[in-house]
């Protein structure tokens, strides 16, 4: 799909599907499922940020009469005890189980001891009292210099260093070394006339998904389980439930929800398994929420991390060279995003010598989770913040720089292959005629700018579209709707059909209903689902002329299909899809089509964001007064669904740039787990974020759609934290950029 | 003959920045890579996506690519 085209419903602003019902209120969210005979369950949770359990004794609890089941470790068959013993046991499902129930060993303040089931939340939490632990509290390990320190308690006493040159020989914090490079780095620097080093800090954030977790569950022995969750892949919570359980995929069913928000904290299992577990034992429904203090201390949050940057460029502005040195918190348990953070974090430029070292290490705070482009955000905002203050020391425009190094076609990136056509150059030249950036910067405020590169994927998708005998239709997907996409396929199936979108409802159905579907995540949805959905569709086309041909008594080759009016082109006959549909009993019977694909062919997306900032120097507080989010596309299906991924990004990234943190205290224990002390950005701080939406269509995609949920959160870090500094006059190198470390710097500097 | 390059990590691996391929789909690319690069085992390749002339797959197995193909194997891609 190079050449322009013209479209009836693509491009346009429709009325979401799923809008009403939420407005409304009658949509149903996790919390919302409640079953006759339903019982509640409750958590007990570790008060302690590391310790190792010395006795856990439940026989309190199990001889109360308001209990009716409990739930530890040792109810995961695939790696307890026995499994252990009798040698059966799932290696690869041991941190997640140890995550969702510990083993004799608490690694984070929240982290999950037991369950209980009882007749009643109150009483399921009431008797967590019953359930008696001995602790024995362990030095917490809450950072990455303590983690990697010669004297650091080690959490986990097998762990072993993987990717170093020579095998590791004791165990470490440090669960992997990444190491990528190109070219010739010192070479790179020697020719540089100007060397930016600095190093760059972000704290542990949370995604900020308002609704928290929450599940309802029924345990049957004589057919499929069902599973009731929030979930950006209820596919995914299927297969992980069986594999922690013990039970063929065919056991389970697991019904997604609508979703409160994800933004990639919902791409796992909390308590789904544990649930589960109580409901097998108690033979009742069983329900389980999250507090929201639960999900700050015991969901999964994003990474902290910690970054060295050197820059090297000639007085001409070509960079010559870009090393970094990354480490990612992941929380408990190995598994931080370090290696898409190392893979993005200079993708952005087109230069000849790069180096990049990553670090995936483990501390006494929970397991993170996937965050809008894992990993992308934290390695991208210090070189973004290293590539501006190069600028500045060059005298160069910072969007000027940027132009003459920037990735295009033909780049070849450091994790190996070369781009193929992308949008950054388009996206620089937006910003750069763009009325913020034409606009002069207002006296007492700071600008800032930045780019950012996200790799977008495709994968498996599954659509099945039904036609009913009056035209209208029901497509089927199995991609839980996190940011509209159920609109997007409405639009891409009514755009080959030829039929009004309101005519096909959309629905995302539960793991018996269609066939697998990857995890709603990278930015795949509106991409790979939007392929199935197109193939589903030219399917369908098919069956039309083919029905067509038969009322008419030709060939199918004999009958064109356009705007949704079979055409017979022996004659002048023409017929309606809703005709067709209508006269299908005699034909053949209904009219369905289907696509399962494993999508290939994903474009890359760049973004760029502008950022006018207003520090109060008193107080150190910061006003966000200008902020433009300008990112490629491929093609807008919903404009105004893109334009609110664009909008969504850059609040949740100027969120992690200005306020947002995980405290803890020096024993480990989370000091601010609820929105009034970890403070997201509310409409009121904001301006409104002007979006533009460039569009370089990707040539894979039928209609040259490239993904658009990821990219915009990475720019808003170095376009605050440089528009801060502009407005202080003082280098950033730590976010949040909260009051405290304002006036930090700006008494440093009086 | 298709041309395949190793980043920094598996070069550890591999012992090469890059070698010469006679396959031409992804389940003989593994057979020949594993065959003469021994240290470079179906451990370590299998759980990597594959890049072809630019295009990441993150499921290879049925993968074919062309006698001039540019290829690469890279960590596959987690959602968020």
């Amino acid at each position: 799909m190079s050449e322009a085209r013209e479209f009836k419903h693509i491009g346009q602003r429709t009325i979401r599907p799923d809008g009403f019902d939420k407005v409304t209120g009658k949509a149903n969210y996790g919390a919302d499922l409640s079953l006759p005979g339903m019982i509640w369950g409750a958590i007990l949770r570790s008060p302690h940020a590391h310790a190792n359990i010395k006795k856990l004794d439940v026989s309190r609890a199990e001889a109360s009469p308001d209990v009716l089941a409990i739930a530890t470790f040792e109810d995961f068959p695939s790696v307890n005890a026995a499994a252990q013993r009798d040698g059966t046991h799932r290696e690869g499902m041991m941190d997640t189980a140890c995550n969702i129930l510990a083993n004799q060993k608490v690694l984070y303040h929240g982290h999950a001891v037991a369950a209980i089931a009882a007749r009643s939340q109150a009483a399921a939490i009431a008797a967590l009292d019953l359930i008696d632990v001995e602790y024995e509290v362990l030095t917490p390990v809450l950072n990455i210099d303590d983690a990697i320190s010669a004297t650091a308690p080690i959490l986990h006493e097998t762990m072993m260093t993987q990717g170093l040159a020579e095998p590791a020989t004791e165990a470490s914090n440090v669960s992997a070394r990444m190491e990528l490079k190109k070219g010739d780095i010192e070479a790179g620097f020697a020719a540089a006339d100007v060397i930016v080093e600095r190093a760059y800090d972000t704290p542990t954030v949370h995604q900020g998904y308002i609704e928290p977790h929450a599940t309802t569950v029924v345990f049957n022995d004589n057919g499929p389980s069902m599973i009731w969750c929030p979930t950006q892949g209820h596919f995914d919570v299927r297969a992980r439930v069986a594999q922690l359980l013990n039970l063929e995929l065919g056991q389970i069913k697991v019904v997604a929800s609508e979703i409160g928000g994800g933004f990639g904290g919902k791409t796992t299992v909390y308590l789904e398994p544990v649930a589960l577990i109580l409901s097998k034992k108690s033979g009742r429904p069983v329900k389980m929420e999250m507090s929201r203090g639960d999900v700050f201390r015991a969901s999964g949050p994003a990474s902290a991390s910690q970054s060295r940057i050197k820059v090297g460029a000639k007085m001409d502005g070509t960079i010559t060279a870009m090393q970094a040195t990354l480490h990612y918190e992941a929380g408990a348990f190995q598994g931080s995003p370090m290696g898409p953070g190392c893979m993005t974090v200079f993708t952005p430029y087109d230069v000849e010598n790069l180096y990049v070292e990553g670090f995936d290490v483990v501390v006494n705070k929970p397991k993170v989770a996937a965050y809008r482009a894992p990993g992308a955000p934290q390695s991208e905002f210090a070189a973004e913040m290293a590539v501006n203050e190069l600028a500045k020391k060059i005298g160069m425009d910072p969007i000027e720089f940027r132009l003459k190094n920037a990735a295009k076609e033909g780049t070849q990136t450091i994790y190996g292959p070369k781009l193929k056509v992308v949008g950054l150059e388009a996206c620089l030249e937006a910003a750069k005629s763009s009325p913020h950036y034409t606009a002069p910067i207002p006296e007492n405020v700071g600008r800032g700018l930045a780019a950012g590169f996200w790799f977008n994927i495709g994968g498996q998708s599954s659509v099945i579209i039904n036609l009913n005998p009056d035209g209208t239709g029901t497509i089927i997907e199995g991609s839980p709707d996190i940011g509209g996409s159920r609109a997007s396929m409405q639009m891409m199936a009514a755009e080959i059909l030829g039929v009004a979108p309101s005519s096909l409802n959309p629905i995302v159905a539960d793991t018996e209903h269609v066939a697998y579907n990857q995890t709603t995540g990278g930015s795949r949805t509106t991409f790979a689902t939007g392929m199935a959905v197109v193939e589903a569709a030219e399917d369908i086309v098919e069956q039309l002329k083919a029905r067509a041909a038969a009322m008419w008594n030709v060939t199918a080759e004999q009958v064109d299909f356009k705007d949704g009016v079979a055409q017979n082109l022996s004659g002048e006959d023409q017929l309606t899809l809703a005709e067709i549909c209508a006269s299908a009993e005699k034909t053949g019977g209904q009219i369905s089509g289907r696509a399962n694909i494993n999508a290939r062919g994903a474009g890359p997306s760049f973004a760029v964001h502008i950022c006018d900032i207003k520090v109060d120097k008193e107080t150190g507080k910061t006003d966000v007064v200008r902020y433009t989010a300008i990112q490629d596309a491929g093609k807008a299906i919903h404009p105004s669904y893109v334009e609110g991924q664009f909008q969504g990004g850059a609040v949740q990234g100027i969120g992690w740039a200005l306020n947002e943190e995980y405290v803890y205290s020096k024993d480990g224990i989370m000091e601010n787990a609820g929105f009034l002390d970890y403070r997201i950005p509310l409409a009121s701080d904001l301006p409104e974020i002007e979006a533009i939406i460039v569009e370089v269509p990707n040539s894979f995609h039928p209609f040259g759609v490239r993904g658009v949920g990821e990219t915009g959160i990475i720019p808003p870090l170095a376009a605050v934290g440089t528009a801060v500094a502009e407005a202080i006059g003082q280098p950033i190198s730590s976010l949040p950029c909260s009051p405290p470390k304002i006036l930090k710097l700006l008494m440093a500097a009086r | 003959m298709a041309r395949v390059y190793f980043n920094a990590s598996l070069e550890k691996h591999a012992g090469c920045v890059s070698v010469a391929v006679a396959a031409q789909n992804y389940r003989a690319l593994l057979e020949e890579l594993t065959q003469k690069l021994p240290q470079l085992t179906q451990e370590v390749l299998m759980p990597l996506a594959l890049v072809i002339d630019g295009e990441i797959v993150q499921e290879p197995f049925l993968a074919d690519f062309s006698a001039e193909a540019e290829l690469h194997f890279i960590e596959k891609i987690a959602a968020g």
